[in-house]
């Protein structure tokens, strides 16, 4: 009789170009996985993905078991009857939550969430400094040739450092551990949020893929847990002498403005602590309008904005220009390290699977995430 | 016979504002400690004998006109962490009395100035932050142009001065999954060496000195650039200026670190300008041996207008402003408490400069 385990089929469809290196190094260590790689056009577009997907060679998902993709999926689940495993190249899913895949069959959705801690913590680093330093600043006196005024009274000399200062991690997932482990470092004090009460040392834990070196896998830099997806707890929380708000939860139905004007003033004690406010999780958890009034009326003290609603942002929107207000378009997630950190999960799960131990980051449909 | 520690006079010479609320807290921790405060800008007129009786005297850069007007001076606290400023006066060259500064105060919002310009440069946020002057979402699509942003995870810091800036520095970069190694002047190669004795603002600092994964030593040019080998991505240059460390790092030492330019290494200077050769540093950057730098400090300042370093793309120039911050004032003066509560008991003050080492 033959020997060894049926030949998977893994098939990649991502926007970049094929990554030889590591894809070598998959199929020398995984024999009985055959691999095909295709780079696909990137577009933001639904539309355009579908379009783009589209064009592939008929027949292309008939062997496919396993699937790597961002946003490139078999149209018609059934044209891919031997699918089984699709791991996303995204921490989020929402781009294939109305697809038929996720809707109507049970196929295994895994996502990269593990991989954006570093780059994207760096970047929320990044932005609160230049903003409390007042870089933008700096960097125009450094353009006019200008060694800055002395003695003290300019802006860039009231510099007021993270030391004793509180970070509000609203949602303690893979980056929030990262954002939190830095602000420790700086002398912060870390309190975090969760949807769901992690009242033991166990639940505290990261049982998710995490960089080496990075990240909290023990939940131990939180001085302080809160919890509780119902709008009571969630102002409970922002009522406790934040001065920076981190956004990063996932994009779910109980997320969507998740923040807007009664819980802008609950973390600013009504106005009296401007707080500051990272997003580099989704633009709609952010109620924008909202926030553009907090911002313009002093109650939050600035904020820092990877993600918008919608994105791109519009032109003449008037986040652009608001002083303390920093915006990029979508980038924090976005490095060098990313494809090698992503294949990595996809490397650790392929091993467990075959020895059948639990993925890592399985999207559980019911939550949304 | 009465009872207590002699009377001492202390007198604050400080520019900016008076302290009131930090002066009467140390009134009431010192009763017997008579604190005299007055301005030291803009041109300060102290009258003679506001000098006479002084014991102990805190000051930035104000010194007494001479020796002989302050004969019972024997303690000097500087609210800097050098001490550069006075060590042309008689108070440093021609007599015993302790000088101490402020060392420790400044590695929290320096750390935070290195961290934040070593990001700015690696996530090249200054081209983000001219999209959104242009209200520009990006060039491309979301993402495409930035894919080349390597993060720190994994890379390597080298400071250059493991005290208590880089110290702070070293922490936070090993939050950032760096790998971090130390160089000090001597041989830190026991346990008890490797801690900072100093003052450490809380929550922050390495006092055990477990952070780094290696130490180098020695003030000679072998050693150095041996350090400088160690496959360095980023450097932080926070030694003090002395005679041995100025000019520290030229042309070979640059060369060294980034093996001779075939690895992009970016240097990070918050200690003194006359330590980084500048000149050099200059030809360094423009013909890549040196990929790319920030300055909070330059030789001379101002930096003038004409150098070349103002216009680098890949250089940061700023006026001497990472350790300015509003919790400066009260730091200092809490490393100050510590020290006078110390003399008190006739206890070792902390931050001592000795002179025959220059620091």
């Amino acid at each position: 009789m033959g020997g060894g385990p049926a030949n998977e089929h893994l098939l990649c469809l991502l926007p970049f170009p094929e990554p030889t290196e590591i894809l070598n190094g998959l199929r020398k260590k995984f024999h009985n996985i055959d691999i095909t790689y295709r780079e696909v056009t990137y577009s933001a577009s639904a539309e355009q993905r579908r379009e783009e997907t589209r064009k592939l060679p008929d027949g292309i998902w008939k062997d496919v078991t396993i699937l790597y993709t961002l946003f490139s999926l078999p149209e018609n689940p059934a044209d891919a009857p031997h699918l089984n495993l699709v791991h996303l190249a995204s921490a989020g899913s929402n781009q294939v939550q109305k697809h038929p895949i996720y809707t109507e069959t049970d196929v295994t959705i895994t996502t990269s969430s593990g991989v954006h801690g570093p780059q994207i913590a760096e970047w929320c680093v990044m932005t609160a400094l230049v903003q409390s330093h007042k870089y933008n600043q700096l960097h125009d006196l450094q353009k006019e040739h200008k060694w800055g005024k002395t003695g003290g009274d300019d802006d860039y000399h009231k510099v007021r450092d993270m030391v004793g200062r509180r970070l509000g991690v609203l949602g303690y997932g893979s980056i929030g551990r990262q954002v939190g482990r830095v602000a420790k470092a700086m002398g912060m004090d870390v309190v975090a949020y969760t949807a769901t009460p992690k009242d033991t040392p166990e639940k505290k834990k990261d049982q998710g893929f995490i960089v080496p070196g990075t990240g909290d896998v023990d939940g131990a830099v939180p001085t302080a847990w809160y919890s509780g997806l119902d709008k009571e707890s969630r102002v409970h929380f922002l009522k406790q002498d934040i001065d920076w708000l981190i956004v990063s939860v996932p994009l779910t139905e109980q997320t969507t403005h998740f923040l807007s004007t009664d819980e802008f003033k609950a973390l600013s004690q009504d106005g009296k602590k401007p707080a500051f406010i990272t997003n580099i999780a989704r633009g709609p958890i952010i109620d924008q309008p909202k926030l553009i009034e907090a911002l313009k009326n002093k109650t939050l003290a600035g904020a820092a904005l990877d993600v918008t609603d919608p994105e791109p942002l519009p032109e003449d929107s008037e986040l652009w220009d608001l002083p303390n207000v920093t915006v990029t378009p979508h980038v924090s997630g976005v490095g060098s390290a990313y494809t090698e950190r992503s294949f990595k999960i996809l490397e650790e799960n392929l091993v467990r699977r075959e020895k059948g131990e639990k993925l890592f980051n399985v999207v559980r449909r019911g939550r949304g995430y | 016979m009465g009872g207590g520690p002699a009377k001492e006079h202390l007198l604050i010479l400080l520019p900016g504002a008076e302290p009131k609320e930090i002066l009467s807290a140390l009134r009431k921790r010192f009763p017997h400690i008579e604190i005299t405060y007055l301005s030291a800008s803009p041109s300060p007129s102290i009258p003679d004998k506001a000098w006479n009786d002084v014991t102990i005297l805190y000051t930035l850069f104000t010194f007494p006109p001479s020796l002989s007007l302050c004969p019972h001076l024997r303690v000097v606290q500087l609210a800097s962490a050098g001490s550069n400023q006075i060590q042309s006066h008689p108070i440093y060259t021609s007599s015993d009395i302790i000088i101490t500064t402020a060392s420790g105060i400044h590695g929290p919002q320096i750390a935070e100035w290195c961290i934040m310009t070593a990001l700015v440069q690696s996530h090249e946020y200054n081209k983000l932050h001219d999209f959104q002057k242009e209200h520009r979402w990006g060039k491309k699509e979301a993402g495409s142009d930035f894919m080349h942003v390597r993060d720190m995870v994994g890379r390597r810091l080298g400071v250059l001065g493991y005290g208590s800036i880089g110290r702070q520095v070293g922490r936070v970069g090993k939050a950032l999954g760096m790998d971090v190694i130390a160089y000090t002047a001597t041989p830190k190669d026991s346990a008890e060496k490797k801690k900072d004795q100093g003052f450490i603002v809380p929550g922050t600092g390495d006092a055990e000195g477990v952070v780094p994964s290696a130490w180098y030593s020695g003030l000679d040019k072998a050693s150095l650039r041996h350090f400088l080998k160690q496959e360095i991505d980023w450097l932080v240059v926070s030694v003090p200026l002395t005679k041995e460390t100025r000019h520290f790092l030229s042309m070979d030492e640059f060369k060294a670190l980034s093996q001779d330019g075939t690895r992009p290494v970016f240097v990070q200077n918050i200690a003194r300008g006359p330590i980084l050769d500048q000149p050099a540093l200059i030809r360094a950057l423009k013909d890549g041996t040196v990929a790319g730098a920030a300055l909070d400090v330059t030789d001379p300042e101002p930096l003038p207008e004409d150098s070349e370093l103002w216009d680098m793309e890949n250089v940061i120039v700023t006026p001497h402003v990472s350790a300015a911050g509003v919790a400066y004032e009260e730091r200092a003066f809490r490393l100050f408490e510590v020290n006078l509560e110390r003399l008190g008991k006739g206890e070792g003050l902390l931050n001592v400069v000795r002179r025959e080492r220059g620091y």
